[in-house]
């Protein structure tokens, strides 16, 4: 009733099944891990006797590597799942008091990483000398430089500041910022998408025109 | 006797598969109560992006999230692991950049102080602390390092506008925030999770996608 080959068609489509089958989502990592190799120890033995059977019966083994392949993954993707799990769990239990936003100084305006100074600049559409001056001390002793917020914000507000700040300022007085803030304008700012040359450009003709 | 072999066959296969399939069921529901909300899969390239100035070549990562409670996967969105491209100052070894693995994250101060949205990087003791490297990839502790809207897509290197930020692409942000709870504010709220920063190669970051889009 069955010849050998179609005997063998069978076990190939059975152990390709077997393989297909890869769990979704995992337990805790050591026991997904020993899992994974378990099933991964089993699908290098099937795909051994595969190509051995292949070879014999002339099948494209392509779809089966691809299969393999796409297995592997969802394998390392089911571990990596697990490791996130574990991280989440561990973190819930350590949960302690949030830490403050920024350290406020009270005798002083100038607290370093001060965001609510930032915020309180943006909003601002008017800037006094002081502001200006308190807002160059925020960032002036590199304690802020690996806060990403502050770093991104504090650029975006600083040229924000000076780009409405110039439009009152005297030629003299543009000069005297570009020789100090050139550099700034050119370097610092991240938000400005390569209209900071432009506004450098113009605010260099400002300066011959008058 | 071929029959005898075939029926013997079957056998062994089917209660091969019923042993394996009842572990993995049991997996699945040891871990059910312990999943996280969210999940963030931030699938990027595994070099910095050129930013040679052509428009749409800003954002070179695959975001996708998976939602535990809805049990759905979405996206991808386009977005960004990397910082802006230059040296913010020269000899400033900065901007720093977010370490490849897991990072979990929260959502309660939002971006710019929270006065738009964000999402907030934290540690297992939910301070806004997070690991990365340096410009010149010495390892470095950075701290509040947040999700949050790009500048642009311009493809310049300042387009991401970020000096440390993972970015997601101005036009997709909308939707990337529908994920998310901003009830505090409407820019915070009481979403939290766990993301994890992949930088593959392009055959890699596919299989990763294909893997991710079926958890659900």
């Amino acid at each position: 009733m069955y010849t050998n080959k179609s005997l063998l068609v069978i076990i190939v489509l059975l152990s390709l099944f077997s393989c297909i089958k890869a769990p979704k989502g995992s337990a805790e990592a050591i026991r997904a891990n020993s899992l994974n190799d378990s099933i991964e120890r089993k699908i290098q033995l099937i795909n051994a006797k595969l190509d051995a059977i292949g070879k014999k019966v002339g099948i494209n083994l392509d779809t089966i590597k691809l299969k393999e392949t796409t297995n592997e993954t969802s394998s390392y993707l089911d571990s990596i799942r697990s490791k996130m799990h574990v991280a989440y769990q561990n973190a819930q239990s350590e949960t302690t008091e949030p830490t403050p936003l920024a350290i406020k100084d009270t005798t002083s305006l100038c607290t370093p990483c001060d965001m609510e100074f930032l915020v309180y600049l943006d909003k601002k559409e008017d800037y006094s000398k002081y502001d200006v001056q308190v807002l160059m001390c925020l960032d002036n002793n590199g304690v802020c430089d690996d806060s990403a917020e502050f770093t991104t914000y504090y650029n975006e507000v600083v040229f924000k500041v000076f780009k409405k700040k110039i439009k009152t300022m005297s030629p003299s007085d543009i000069k005297e910022y570009l020789k100090d803030n050139e550099l700034n304008l050119e370097f610092l700012n991240p938000v400005i998408d390569k209209n900071s040359s432009s506004f450098l450009d113009s605010l260099k003709a400002r300066i011959k025109e008058k | 006797m071929k029959r005898k072999i075939l029926t013997i066959l079957i056998l062994l296969v089917s209660l091969g598969l019923i042993s394996y399939n009842s572990s993995s069921i049991d997996d699945v529901a040891t871990i059910k109560s312990n999943l996280p909300p969210l999940e963030i899969y931030i699938v990027d390239q595994d070099s910095m992006p050129k930013d040679a100035g052509i428009p749409n070549t800003s954002y070179t990562a695959s975001i996708l999230i998976v939602d535990n409670e809805k049990k759905q996967v979405f996206g991808p969105y386009k977005g960004s692991s990397y910082p802006n491209s230059q040296e913010t100052e020269p000899g400033s070894d900065k901007p720093n950049t977010i370490d490849t693995g897991i990072h979990l994250f929260n959502n309660l101060y939002g971006h710019r102080s929270g006065t738009v949205k964000g999402l907030n990087l934290i540690n297992k003791e939910e301070q806004r602390e997070t690991d990365g490297y340096s410009w010149t990839h010495k390892p470095t502790a950075m701290t509040y390092v947040n999700v949050h809207e790009g500048y642009s897509d311009l493809g310049n290197y300042n387009s991401r506008g970020s000096l440390g930020c993972v970015t997601i692409q101005p036009d997709q942000v909308d939707e990337f925030w529908k994920h998310f709870d901003f009830s505090i504010d409407g820019t915070k709220g009481t979403s939290k999770g766990v993301a994890f920063v992949f930088r593959e190669t392009e055959e890699k970051r596919e299989q990763l996608i294909k893997a991710i889009q079926n958890v659900y």
